[in-house]
């Protein structure tokens, strides 16, 4: 037991003098400074915004302490008092991810990531803070364009477009003597061979619908059925 | 049956237009929407080479562009509320000192960007107002303790390592020094003025003491009050004035002495030269300032000018000013917080910006009258006009509707505003802090018209927000008649109550300011419209007074008295009032308590009513199973949050249903370990509040929802005294991964359209939340799209494409404001703090408008096209064949040419 | 860890849901008095008392004598005259304090009901009584009524004493579970898109399925032109 207890202490010990070396506690009225550094999205990204730092805020608890951000992207908020804090960098550009800050009593800082659905998890962060953009704010949706490949490979369109080109481009090969006399030599070879798929699915439509009132009929009474008539 | 047909298409209908991707289109940007952004009071200016760089009791650092007066940078510190910059001085870099009582901070920035240089903390012992003054590339700090000393502490400001910073503290006697004791800081010195006499004490001497001077071996004997005012100059100088005439007094060598000159109070002085510029009344009505600038030395006038002056400004002062050889600039503010840049010799007004827009208190929106050409239409029943003078006074009357709408618009002829089809045009009235009442066009976001009303100031509510009350008394619907408007605040100096009726279209008033001989305490707006279609309003005094405006509209309220109840929420007492105008007369109007609820021990922090030109579209929510559940629709239902210290739960957070005709609590919530702000938004049939979780240290937000049940108990009239049954009552809560400032709910025209939370939040985000997102879930009963259900989710997420404000960062939001446009789809918001900002939202996208994307061109074009390709074809088709035919006809080959005769047939036929 | 924290959560959100009552259980007294001279300046009489012993049980004692003949003539003209009925509860705490409270209701409503009426009680979280309100169960109002005086003889009160409900909390739980539950059931196998291949690609057979119908259909016809 006793043992147990000189560990505690000499534990406690370690602990004080390591927070007083990575504390600056100001004029002792228990105020600390928060600090950190803010990395915008790599240099090429932000050629338009040299001017970042002016335009960035870091809100401590949604503004209830303000930091400013220098030149050099670094930042300290002063005068805050022992307690759990949110720290959010506010850019109207870009996303940053806010960090939980909790200074103990004793002036001993550990940052986390804030999780609002499971506050006990801890998922430590280095401090002093390296805020890092995670990238380009997305503000607005992005309309639709009208483009002639998006009309052209349309389903639709191309089911349209087809048929014209079949209807106009045939009959222009027909009137070509040439090939007029090539197609019928074709035809005349191939007439009695092979029977066009067509053909044989109209004649057998129009046998069919010839056959079918003289079918009907011959049901009539043994099997009354609904089916569309068609006419000519 | 046929009730539930419609409530369940429409519920399809809409889920069918909810994508939760509400973003806007980037080439939206713009188009309807507007920013104006603004700095506050001005405390401290410094005129610079090509910009004006000032400090603001909104503890705001800008600067200000010289040319134009446009904001080239803007930084915000921290909340005015706590914190104020108390020192501004620019030399190479800016250099401010921020802060209150014994935290301060001292920071540099950069003049051209505003970008922070560097900052420390300065922290004292003595909680007492103090002064900072810079001399000499030293930061001196003077805290005056009362009946004891002087603390002067001076810090090196450049060269030095941050960490290493100390001060070098001086303690002075100074046995005479009272709170009430005027100080100021001229140039080295430090000056005190108490009981008659003059203090002063060189800074810049180590050893220095106070010397003392009796006032009237200056000024003569005098009983007059003395006022001690800063003159900013190279030799220390102040102005004692007395019976508004103002001494200048000089310090030379330790001797102080009286120039034989009488000053204005307002004169001030700057580096570059050797004069006092002073502001006068002029008698010329076109000119109604007059600059004078007299000798430093002699008092002697070196010249006057006469400026242009705008009318509707109040009484000037001058800030600050630059001399550069013979052009002198001053900035000057006025008493309604106006900034106007005075260019001299000339006396012209390089610019003028309105600050009042800063701090606006309430407002409302205006739909504008319609054009005459509309109007004349009505005149066809005027006089007795026989039958076709009335037609062709119709006739040309159209005509000429139809010759305006071809020449493109009608909305802004002659410079007079006019209705538009949609009411998107409107016209919003704001009310200031500064006592200033401003018009502002929804369309261009420019000052229609703007009003001053002196010595005006807003009420203090519960939870000591400040607030004024517009009530409209009459639309611009009914012409001839115009619109009409009501501002009640205080006065600021009695507190008693002010009227002002007004046209809000014109601006223009009738009656002027009426000052009332009693308080207000509470105002409300009667449904009860009189003859002139004027709704009456009825104002209750301290005393429990009623009084009613206009007083002839006594004979609408008679009929009235059982049924009308008002509610006072005091938040001295926590307690919530009812009172019945029962057993009031014609003669005289009383107020009989009839409810109470009190909430001590705990604080009364918001009271929320519903929207009272909300319109309830859907009177039940239709579950899966296809039976209607009937919402409780109360018009008179209150929403109250209460905060309550308590030693246990540190501090809770309770909110209260209560009717507010009969008192009766029909539903309380209490969070434990739960703490402000809070913030109420009460809609339709439910309640929708944020509070912080102390205990997980996030903001909440929690959704009740009250049902009647499967039957509804009287569908034609509610009454609040018939209490069948107690509403059902469903509660939701949420995470909220952001801290709201402000929240309000979408109004539209019929309550069709979905709602949506608009929510200010501390990173300058307006965000819109669907109301779906946040509606209870019902127990034991599917969710999904079919029920026009979104599956619970705890944390709610918050993207960015939901920002309306999109990158346009609002600071400070002090408010949310919505009304409906006349299109059922669209909802007006005006979002105003630091920066106003006005934009159009439709939460179920503008399902009744084509779209603005919609290709008007493309669509022409087709038809058009179509119609050429359909006569094209049918030529050539004509012409191939007959060519044909002929063709045919040639080769005299019979068999074909009545096969292709018989091919012509079909064709024809075809 | 993390199944701990999820332990932890539900454990919180239990304890939470089932300290849905009052911390500190605690007794009332109310002292009823009731104005029967209608106008503005009601004069109060006392009426009876309602003694509540446990606010968690929820359970009162309502202790009234009958009315007596000029009290029931006085009611039957408030209902008559369309006047208010008012109230005043003096509500004594277990603690010793006092707080009166008012409550109006529609004369002729009372009447109606047969002087049968309900009062609401509610209460903060802490137990305090922050208003008394009565009510009479009705689905319609009136405006003045005559009720004869034979039904009017004794209230028939009954209180409901309402506390306040504990506030909702985020459900984060739950949510935490089915987020393993997905996660489980994605590690367990990606989801097939088991459609069928006529399903999949209907859009590209359909187009080619109508171009050779069209064209065999089109292609009789110049046969029979060329013959």
């Amino acid at each position: 037991m006793n043992f147990y207890l000189k560990l505690f202490l000499s534990l406690a010990f370690f602990l004080s003098v390591h927070a007083d070396i990575s504390v600056e506690e100001e004029y002792g009225s228990g105020r600390y400074v928060i600090e950190g550094r803010v990395f915008p999205l790599s240099d090429y990204q932000t050629g338009n915004l040299n001017n970042w730092q002016a335009t960035t805020r870091v809100h401590v608890n949604g503004g209830e302490f303000i930091g400013f951000v220098k030149k050099d992207g670094s930042f300290a908020i002063h005068n805050i008092p022992s307690g759990s804090y949110v720290i959010e960098v506010l850019h109207s550009e870009y996303t940053f991810e806010p960090v939980r800050v909790e200074i103990n009593s004793k002036g001993k800082f550990r940052a986390r990531k804030v999780n609002n659905i499971q506050t006990s998890l801890i998922n430590q962060v280095p401090y002093p803070l390296k805020i890092k953009a995670l990238g380009k704010t997305r503000y607005f949706q992005i309309r639709e364009q009208w483009r002639a490949t998006d009309l052209l490979f349309n389903p639709m369109i191309m089911m349209m477009l087809l048929p014209v080109l079949l209807i106009m481009v045939l009959p222009r090969l027909m009137n070509d003597p040439e090939t007029k006399k090539d197609l019928e030599q074709i035809q005349k070879m191939t007439k009695f061979e092979v029977p066009q798929v067509s053909e044989v699915v109209s004649n057998f439509l129009a046998s069919n619908t010839v056959q079918s009132p003289a079918k009907d009929s011959n049901k009539k009474g043994q099997k009354p059925r609904k089916r569309p008539v068609t006419k000519e | 049956m046929a009730n539930f047909r419609s409530i369940y298409k429409v519920q399809v209908f809409l889920t069918i237009l909810i994508h939760l991707t509400l973003a806007l289109y980037e080439d939206q940007v713009g188009k309807f929407d507007w920013k104006r952004s603004f700095v506050g009071k001005v405390k401290y200016v410094s005129l610079e080479a090509r910009r004006i760089i000032v400090a603001t009791e909104e503890n705001v650092l800008a600067s200000l562009s010289m040319n134009t007066g446009d904001i080239q940078w803007r930084q915000l510190l921290e909340d005015p509320n706590d914190y104020q910059i108390e020192l501004l001085q620019v030399d190479k870099e800016i250099l401010t000192v921020s802060g209150s009582h014994n935290t301060w901070l001292v920071r540099t920035w950069e003049i051209n960007s505003g970008t922070l240089l560097s900052e420390w903390p300065l922290n004292t012992d003595q909680n007492i107002p103090s002064k900072f003054t810079v001399f000499e590339k030293k930061l001196y700090h003077i805290i005056p303790v009362t009946a004891s000393h002087v603390e002067v502490t001076v810090y090196p400001l450049y060269d030095v390592n941050a960490n290493q910073r100390k001060g070098i503290l001086r303690k002075i006697t100074a046995p005479w020094i009272k709170d009430s004791s005027e100080c100021v800081v001229a140039n080295s010195y430090f000056i005190c003025l108490e009981s008659n006499q003059l203090y002063f004490l060189n800074l810049l001497k180590d050893n220095a003491d106070f010397q003392s001077r009796p006032l009237d071996s200056l000024l003569g004997s005098s009983l007059a009050k003395t006022v001690l005012i800063e003159l900013n100059h190279d030799t220390p100088s102040v102005l004692l004035v007395q019976n508004n005439i103002a001494k200048l007094a000089t310090i030379v060598e330790n001797n102080i002495s009286v120039k034989p000159f009488d000053l204005m109070p307002n004169a001030v002085k700057f580096k570059e030269n050797e004069h006092i510029y002073q502001l006068e009344a002029n008698d010329n009505r076109d000119k109604l300032i007059r600059v004078k600038a007299k000798d430093f030395q002699t008092g002697k006038d070196v010249f006057s000018v006469d400026l242009d002056y705008p009318i509707g400004l109040g009484a000037p002062i001058i800030l600050g000013g630059q001399s550069i050889g013979l052009v002198t600039k001053l900035f000057l503010t006025t008493t309604d917080n106006a900034l106007l840049l005075v260019h001299l010799p000339e006396g012209k007004i390089l610019w003028t910006r309105e600050e009042a827009l800063s701090s606006i208190i309430a407002t409302e929106f205006f739909e504008l009258p319609i054009s005459e050409l509309d109007a004349s239409i009505e005149h066809e029943f005027d006089g007795d006009s026989d039958i076709i003078s009335m037609f062709t006074h119709r006739i040309t009357t159209q005509i000429n509707q139809l010759y305006s709408l071809l020449s493109g618009g009608q909305s802004r002829k002659n410079g007079v505003m006019v209705r538009d089809e949609f009411g998107l045009h409107k016209i919003i009235v704001v009310a200031t802090r500064a006592g200033k009442l401003f018009a502002i066009d929804t369309l261009s976001g420019s000052i229609a018209w703007s009003y001053r009303l002196p010595n005006i100031q807003p009420f203090l509510s519960t939870d000591k927000k400040e607030e004024m009350l517009l009530l409209v008394q009459r639309t611009a619907k009914y012409y001839p008649l115009p619109a009409q408007c009501v501002l009640l605040a205080q006065d600021s100096i009695t507190g008693l109550g002010v009227v002002f009726q007004f046209d809000p279209i014109t601006g223009q008033s009738t009656k002027g300011i009426q000052r009332l001989n009693y308080k207000i305490v509470q105002a409300v707006l009667l449904p009860y419209p009189n003859k002139n279609l004027l709704k009456p309003f009825l104002v209750v005094s301290d005393t429990l007074e009623v009084h009613l405006f206009p007083k002839d509209s006594i004979s609408q309220l008679k009929e009235h008295f059982s049924t009308t109840f008002l509610y006072i929420a005091d938040p001295k007492r926590d307690s919530l009032n009812g009172y019945s105008l029962k057993y009031s007369t014609e003669d005289s109007l009383k107020l009989t308590p009839i409810w109470e609820v009190n909430f001590q021990p705990s604080n009364l922090v918001d009271v929320s009513a519903k929207p009272i030109n909300e319109i309830v579209h859907s009177q039940g929510k239709v579950l899966y199973d296809r039976s209607v559940y009937y919402k409780y629709v109360n018009p008179n239902l209150l929403a109250v949050a209460t905060v309550t210290p308590d030693p246990n739960h540190r501090s809770v957070v309770s909110v209260y249903l209560i009717d507010g005709v009969t008192g009766l609590i029909l539903h309380s919530a209490s969070h434990r370990r739960a703490k402000g702000p809070i913030h109420l938004v009460h809609s339709e049939n439910w309640l929708v509040y944020t509070y912080f979780n102390d205990r997980f240290r996030r903001m909440e937000v929690s959704a009740v929802e009250l049902y009647e049940g499967h039957l509804q108990s009287n569908s034609t009239v509610f009454s609040s005294f018939a209490v069948s049954q107690l509403p059902d009552i469903q509660t939701q809560s949420y995470i909220l991964p952001a801290m709201p400032l402000k929240m309000t709910v979408t109004l539209t025209e019929r309550g069709v359209t979905n709602k949506f939370l608009l929510i200010a939040l501390t990173n300058g985000a307006v965000i819109e939340i669907p109301w779906l997102l946040l509606q209870p879930r019902f127990t034991g009963m599917p969710c999904g799209p079919e029920e026009s259900c979104i599956p619970y989710m705890p944390e709610i997420p918050i993207h960015s494409e939901t920002t309306i404000n999109y990158n346009q960062t609002l600071s400070r939001i002090s408010g949310i404001e919505v009304a409906p446009a006349r299109l059922e789809s669209t909802c007006h918001v005006l979002v105003h703090g630091l920066d106003i900002f006005y934009t159009r939202v439709a939460p179920s996208k503008t399902f009744d408008l084509l779209k603005e994307d919609f290709d008007y061109r493309l669509i022409v074009l087709v038809l058009v096209g179509s119609i050429v390709a359909t006569f094209v074809t049918k030529r050539l088709a004509a012409r191939k064949a007959l060519k044909r035919a002929w063709k045919i006809f040639h080769k005299k080959d019979i068999d074909k040419k009545i096969e292709v005769m018989r091919i012509c047939c079909i064709g024809i036929v075809k | 860890m993390k199944y701990i924290a999820a332990v932890f959560s539900v454990l919180i959100s239990c304890f939470l849901i089932s300290s849905n009552s009052l911390e500190h259980d605690g007794s009332l007294t109310i002292k009823l008095q009731h104005a029967l001279n209608g106008g503005p300046n009601p004069v109060y009489t006392d009426r009876g008392h309602i003694t509540i012993h446990s606010l968690r049980l929820k359970q009162a004692i309502v202790n009234q004598s009958p009315l007596t003949d000029i009290e029931k003539h006085q009611i039957q003209k408030l209902a008559e005259d369309n006047e208010l009925y008012k109230i005043k509860a003096i509500v004594t705490a277990n603690d010793g304090t006092e707080r009166t409270f008012i409550s109006a209701v529609k004369a002729c409503m009372l009447a109606e009901s047969e002087l049968d009426d309900k009062f609401a009680v509610s209460l903060d979280y802490m137990g305090r009584v922050i208003g008394v309100t009565s009510l009479i169960a009705s689905k319609a109002t009136c405006e003045g009524a005559v009720v004869p005086l034979d039904k009017l003889k004794e209230f028939t009160t009954s209180v409901y004493v309402r506390h306040s409900e504990t506030g909702a909390i985020p459900d984060t739980a739950s949510y935490i579970q089915k987020l393993e539950r997905e996660r489980e059931a994605q590690e367990k196998g990606e989801v097939k898109d088991n459609r069928s291949f006529l399903a999949k690609y209907w859009m590209y057979i359909v187009p080619v399925v109508i171009i050779m119908v069209i064209s065999s259909a089109s292609n009789p016809e110049a046969q029979g032109g060329g013959q």
